[in-house]
C-alpha cells in the first residue's frame, strides 16, 4: 500500500463517493444513471442532488479514481441525438473502493465480535 | 417550458466557469433527465425537486466558487492540496467577519436593507402560509384527492350549483363505474334537548355511512350500516369527536345511550374520530329516513353529493359518466330532468375553489412588492459598490482574484437576505396570527394556517433567491473594477461609472413600475369594493337583528298554534323599549334556508320542462316587510288580516312580475307554486308588487321572489327580524327572556344583526382589498425610499460639480432643476411603464 499513488486519500470514503465509485466498478455510466443507481444501489439512503453529483464527480476526478469517458460504442442512450458525457472507473478507483470495502469488511468483523449484528452472529 | 431550465442556468451560474465549462453540459442533461422523471409523477414532484435542485445547486455552487476547483488545481499541474476544506471555511469565515464588520461600520445602511428585505420577506412569506394552508395542504382526510363532490350543474356559466335529489344519487352511485361510493348528504337544524340547556345543532342525514367514504374507522362503536336507509330506518346516530366529548366528557360508556333531537331519541352506535367533521360544521350524523315515492327526483333536497373514486378513475371519467347518465336520466324522466346536468368537482375545489384565484393574485402581488425591496437593496449596494471601487482596486492589485471579490460581495448579500429573512420570518408570524382576523370568515380553512415545514423552506428559498436578485449586479459590477479607473478615483470622491448609473436608473423605473402597477390594482380592488358596498339590497340594512327559532313538530302540532306563537312573541317583542317594528320570515335575505318553486298561472297551460320559471317563496309575519322597509310598489302589502281563513293571497316582486307577467298587470292573477312547506300549497291571488330584494347574495342577480302570509302556508322554523331605534340598549338578552318567557325549552339559534350577514358577503372582496392596499402602499414607500436614496446618492457624488456651476453663476432653480430632473427621469418612465400596464392587460 506504500506505492499507492493516492496514499494521501487512505482516509475512510464518505458514503457518496463509496457509491459513486461502487456504481460506476459495474459500468461506466452517465450523471442521471449514476444517480439511480446510486440510489437503488443505497436503498434511498444516499440519494445526491445534481450539484452535490457533479462535485463529487469532479472531485473524484481531480483525485484520479474517476476518467470521463466517451459513450459506449452500444449505449442505445442519446441525450436529444447528442452523445452523453460518460464516467469510467479508474485503476486508482478501483483499488480505493476496494480498500474501503476492505475497511468495512474489518468493522464488520469487529462488529459481530461484539454482537453488534446479531443476525449475523450465529 | 423554458422556464424551469432558465432558472437552472441562473442557478448553473453560481458556479465557476471553470466548473461550468467543465461539467455545465452533463449537469444540463441530468436536470432534464430528473425533470422528465419528476413530470411523470405530477406538478407536486416538480415543485419539490425545483426546489431541492434549487437549494442545492446554490449551496453546492457556492461552496464550489469559496475553494478553486481541484479540477483547476489538476489542469494547472499543481495538484495543491493546500486550498483544502479548512482553507475554504477559512475564507469563509474571514468573508463572514468582513461582512458582519463592514455592516456594522454603516449600520443605517444594514437597517435599512435589512428591514426592507424583512418587509418584502415577511410578507411573502405571510401570503405564502395562506396560500399553502389553504390551497396546497390536501384536506386532513385519509388519500384526500379521491375525493369528489357533485352538484346539479348551473344553467347558466356563471350561476351556482344547485342541490341534489336523492334518487339521481343512487343512480349515479350504481351507474357510475369511477364512483366507489357517493353519500347524499343534508343540514336540517333540529333542537337538542336533555345535554344541558336546549342548542339547535346541525345534524348530517345521510344515504349511507360515511366514514367509509373518508376512509375512516370510528374511534367508538360503528359507522351507520347499508342497512340502516330508507323509510323504517332505526334512529340512531354517530356523534362527532367534540360533541362525545363536550356532551359526554369522552365517556367510553356512550354507546347505546340516547340524544334527544327534536323530541325525538337517536341511539348512539358511534364516535367518528378526532378532527373529522364533513360538512365543515357537522358534529351529529343520522341515516336519512327517505321515502323514495314521497320525495321524488323533482325534489332536490340533498347538498352537494361527497363520493370516492374508484381506483385509477378521475374526476374527469366520472364528469363524462355522469355527462351520459344525465341524458339517459332525462329521457327516461323528462317532467323532472330535463335539462339537469351534474357537476363533478374534486372535494379539494368545492372547498378552497373559489377563492384559488383570488389568493394566488395575492401571493403575485406581494412577490411584487418583494421584488421592489429586492430592487431597492439591490440598488443600495450598487451605491456602496461605487463608494467603494478604490478600496477594491488596492484589494486586487494585491492579488484577491476577481471569484474571490464576487464571494465576498454575495457573502454580504447573504448576510443581509439572511438577516432579512429571520426578521421577516418574525413578521411573518405575526401576520399569520392577524390573517385570520382580516379575513373576517371570508377564507375557507384559513384557522389551518401556520409556520411549518413548507413555508419555511418558501422562506429559504426567497432568502436565496433574494441573495441572488440583489447580490449578483453589486458583485459584478465591483469585480468588474479596473485597477487604473479604481485606484485612481479614489474611495469616495471620484465620479461614478456610467454602467452603474444606467443600472440604478432602470432598478429605479422598474421599481417605480412595480408600485404603480400594484397601485392601479389596488384602486380597482377598491372600485370593485366600493360597487359591492353600494348595491342596493332592496332594504334598509341598519338597526336589523334577526334569530331563528325551529318549533318541534312534536309540541306544535297545527299551522295555527305555530301562527299563534310567532304573533304572540312578535307582539310581546314591540313592546320592548327601543323596538321599533318586529316581523318573521322563513328564508331571510342573505341568510341561510330557502327554496325555490316552479310557477303554474291559472288559467295558462302547464308549461313545459323548458319554459317552467321558478321564484324563491318567503312566507311572513305581518309587519315583516315594514320592519325591513321593503316599499310595497302596487296594490298592497299583507297584513294580519291575511290569516289562516281569509282567502290566500301574495305579493311578488318586480323580478316576478318581468319574467312571469311581461305587458300584464299581475294584480289580481292567480299562481301555485310547486313546494309545500308541511302545510299545503293553496292558489294565491297577486295583491301586490314589491320591490326586489338581493336575496342570495349582494353579487347574485335578483331572482323572482313570492311573499306569501305564514299563516296559510307554514312552517316552524321562521326567522324573527327585529328593528331598533338607533342608539337602542342591547335588546338581545331581553329577547331571550320574552322567548324562555313562552318556552323555556326554545334556543335562538343564527343570531346575527343583517350587517354582520352583509359582512360576511364582502369578506373576501374585503380581505383582498386590504391586502393589495396595503402591499401597494409599502411598494409606494419602498420606491420612494428607493429614488429619494439614488437622488441623495447622486447629489453627494456631484457636490464639486454643482459648487462649480454655481460659482460659474447658475441659479439655485437651475441647479433643482438639474438634480430633479435626472431622478425624475427613470422614475417618469417606470410611472408611464406601470400605470399603462393593466391597459395593456384589458385590451
Amino acid at each position: 500500500m506504500d506505492q499507492d499513488p493516492h496514499a494521501k486519500r487512505s482516509n475512510p470514503l464518505s458514503a457518496t463517493d463509496f457509491h459513486v465509485l461502487m456504481v460506476l466498478a459495474e459500468e461506466d455510466l452517465y450523471g442521471y444513471a449514476i444517480m439511480k443507481a446510486v440510489e437503488r444501489e443505497s436503498a434511498g439512503a444516499v440519494s445526491p442532488e445534481i450539484g452535490s453529483l457533479y462535485r463529487i464527480l469532479a472531485r473524484l476526478v481531480s483525485e484520479g479514481f474517476v476518467d470521463e469517458a466517451d459513450a459506449p460504442a452500444d449505449a442505445s442512450v442519446e441525450h436529444r441525438g447528442r452523445p452523453r458525457r460518460y464516467y469510467r472507473l479508474t485503476e486508482a478507483g478501483r483499488l480505493a473502493v476496494m480498500r474501503e470495502s476492505q475497511r468495512l469488511r474489518d468493522v464488520l468483523e469487529l462488529a459481530r465480535e461484539r454482537s453488534l449484528l446479531p443476525e449475523l452472529a450465529g | 417550458m423554458k422556464s424551469p431550465h432558465r432558472i437552472f442556468e441562473l442557478f448553473l451560474l453560481l458556479f465557476p466557469r471553470a466548473f461550468r465549462d467543465r461539467f455545465g453540459a452533463s449537469m444540463r442533461e441530468t436536470f432534464e433527465d430528473r425533470l422528465e422523471e419528476s413530470r411523470k409523477e405530477g406538478t407536486r414532484a416538480v415543485a419539490e425537486f425545483g426546489l431541492r435542485t434549487a437549494g442545492d445547486l446554490a449551496r453546492e455552487g457556492i461552496r464550489e466558487r469559496l475553494r478553486p476547483t481541484l479540477v483547476e488545481a489538476k489542469t494547472s499541474g499543481l495538484r495543491n492540496n493546500w486550498m483544502g476544506w479548512g482553507m475554504m471555511m477559512g475564507n469563509l469565515a474571514q468573508d463572514l467577519r468582513f461582512a458582519l464588520r463592514s455592516l456594522a461600520r454603516r449600520p443605517g445602511f444594514a437597517v435599512v436593507a435589512v428591514m426592507t428585505l424583512a418587509l418584502g420577506i415577511g410578507a411573502n412569506t405571510a401570503i405564502f402560509s395562506v396560500v399553502n394552508g389553504v390551497l396546497l395542504s390536501s384536506l386532513p382526510y385519509p388519500d384526500p384527492s379521491g375525493l369528489i363532490t357533485i352538484d346539479e350543474a348551473p344553467n347558466d356559466p356563471g350561476g351556482r350549483p344547485g342541490s341534489m335529489s336523492a334518487p339521481d344519487i343512487f343512480d349515479i352511485e350504481s351507474e357510475a363505474p369511477s364512483l366507489s361510493s357517493l353519500v347524499g348528504v343534508n343540514n336540517p337544524s333540529m333542537t337538542l334537548t336533555g345535554l344541558g340547556d336546549p342548542q339547535v345543532v346541525t345534524v348530517t342525514r345521510l344515504t349511507k355511512g360515511l366514514l367509509a367514504t373518508f376512509q375512516l374507522t370510528p374511534r367508538l362503536g360503528r359507522d351507520i350500516r347499508a342497512d340502516e336507509f330508507g323509510p323504517d330506518a332505526p334512529s340512531i346516530i354517530v356523534l362527532g369527536y367534540g360533541f362525545w366529548q363536550s356532551r359526554f366528557g369522552g365517556s367510553p360508556d356512550v354507546l347505546g345511550r340516547a340524544v334527544t333531537l327534536n323530541g325525538v331519541d337517536y341511539e348512539v352506535v358511534g364516535v367518528a374520530p378526532e378532527g373529522f367533521a364533513y360538512p365543515s360544521t357537522a358534529e351529529l350524523w343520522t341515516p336519512r329516513r327517505m321515502d323514495l315515492e314521497g320525495c321524488g327526483r323533482g325534489c332536490s333536497t340533498m347538498r352537494p353529493a361527497v363520493g370516492r373514486l374508484a381506483a385509477g378513475a378521475t374526476v374527469e371519467s366520472v364528469q363524462a359518466e355522469v355527462d351520459a347518465l344525465a341524458l339517459t336520466l332525462e329521457s327516461a324522466y323528462p317532467e323532472t330532468n330535463t335539462g339537469k346536468r351534474f357537476l363533478v368537482r374534486s372535494l379539494q375545489d368545492r372547498v378552497v375553489g373559489g377563492v384559488a384565484r383570488g389568493l394566488w393574485l395575492i401571493l403575485g402581488s406581494v412577490g411584487i412588492v418583494l421584488v421592489i425591496a429586492c430592487a431597492n437593496v439591490a440598488n443600495l449596494l450598487l451605491v456602496r459598490a461605487a463608494t467603494r471601487t478604490g478600496e477594491v482596486a488596492v484589494r486586487r492589485a494585491l492579488g484577491a482574484s476577481r471569484g474571490r471579490l464576487i464571494t465576498q460581495v454575495m457573502v454580504e448579500s447573504g448576510v443581509i437576505a439572511v438577516l432579512g429573512g429571520l426578521s421577516g420570518l418574525a413578521l411573518a408570524g405575526l401576520g399569520v396570527q392577524l390573517l385570520p382576523l382580516f379575513s373576517a370568515g371570508g377564507i375557507p380553512r384559513i384557522d389551518e394556517i401556520s409556520i411549518d415545514g413548507p413555508v419555511l423552506l418558501f422562506t429559504l428559498g426567497s432568502v436565496v433567491l433574494v441573495t441572488v436578485l440583489f447580490g449578483l449586479a453589486p458583485a459584478f459590477a465591483l469585480a468588474r473594477t479596473s485597477l487604473r479607473t479604481g485606484i485612481g478615483s479614489g474611495a469616495t470622491r471620484g465620479g461614478e461609472g456610467r454602467g452603474s448609473g444606467r443600472a440604478r436608473g432602470i432598478l429605479l423605473g422598474a421599481e417605480v413600475a412595480l408600485s404603480a402597477v400594484l397601485l392601479v390594482g389596488a384602486g380597482l380592488l377598491l372600485r370593485s369594493f366600493s360597487q359591492l358596498y353600494a348595491v342596493d339590497v332592496g332594504f334598509e340594512t341598519q338597526e336589523i337583528l334577526r334569530f331563528k327559532l325551529n318549533l318541534p313538530r312534536g309540541r306544535y302540532t297545527d299551522l295555527d298554534q305555530i301562527t299563534t306563537f310567532y304573533r304572540t312573541l312578535e307582539d310581546r317583542i314591540r313592546t320592548i323599549p327601543g323596538v321599533e317594528a318586529a316581523g318573521s320570515v322563513w328564508g331571510p335575505p342573505l341568510g341561510s334556508g330557502n327554496a325555490t318553486g316552479t310557477i303554474l298561472v291559472d288559467g295558462r297551460p302547464e308549461p313545459t320542462p323548458e319554459a317552467e320559471t321558478e321564484a324563491s317563496i318567503h312566507p311572513m309575519g305581518p309587519g315583516w316587510m315594514e320592519t325591513m322597509r321593503i316599499p310595497v310598489l302596487r296594490g298592497r302589502g299583507l297584513t294580519e288580516a291575511d290569516d289562516r281563513n281569509a282567502e290566500p293571497v301574495a305579493v311578488i316582486n318586480k323580478a316576478f312580475v318581468r319574467e312571469n307577467f311581461p305587458g300584464e298587470d299581475p294584480i289580481g292573477q292567480s299562481v301555485r307554486v310547486t313546494v309545500s312547506l308541511g302545510y299545503g300549497s293553496p292558489t294565491w291571488r297577486i295583491v301586490g308588487i314589491v320591490g326586489d330584494v338581493r336575496s342570495r347574495g349582494l353579487q347574485a342577480e335578483t331572482e323572482a321572489q313570492i311573499y306569501m302570509p305564514h299563516g296559510q302556508y307554514g312552517p316552524g322554523d321562521l326567522a324573527v327580524t327585529v328593528r331598533s331605534t338607533p342608539g337602542a340598549p342591547p335588546l338581545l338578552p331581553v329577547i331571550r327572556e320574552e322567548v324562555r318567557a313562552m318556552d323555556a325549552s326554545l334556543p335562538l339559534y343564527q343570531v346575527e344583526t343583517v350587517e354582520q350577514a352583509l359582512q360576511r358577503q364582502i369578506a373576501p372582496t374585503r380581505f383582498y382589498m386590504i391586502l393589495v392596499a396595503l402591499f401597494a402602499a409599502l411598494a409606494a414607500v419602498l420606491a420612494a425610499v428607493g429614488l429619494y436614496g439614488v437622488v441623495a446618492y447622486s447629489v453627494s457624488r456631484r457636490t464639486r460639480e454643482i459648487g462649480l456651476r454655481v460659482a460659474l453663476g447658475a441659479g439655485r432653480d437651475g441647479i433643482v432643476r438639474l438634480v430633479v430632473g435626472q431622478g425624475m427621469r427613470p422614475a417618469l418612465i417606470g410611472l408611464a411603464v406601470g400605470l399603462g400596464s393593466p391597459y395593456w392587460e384589458a385590451a
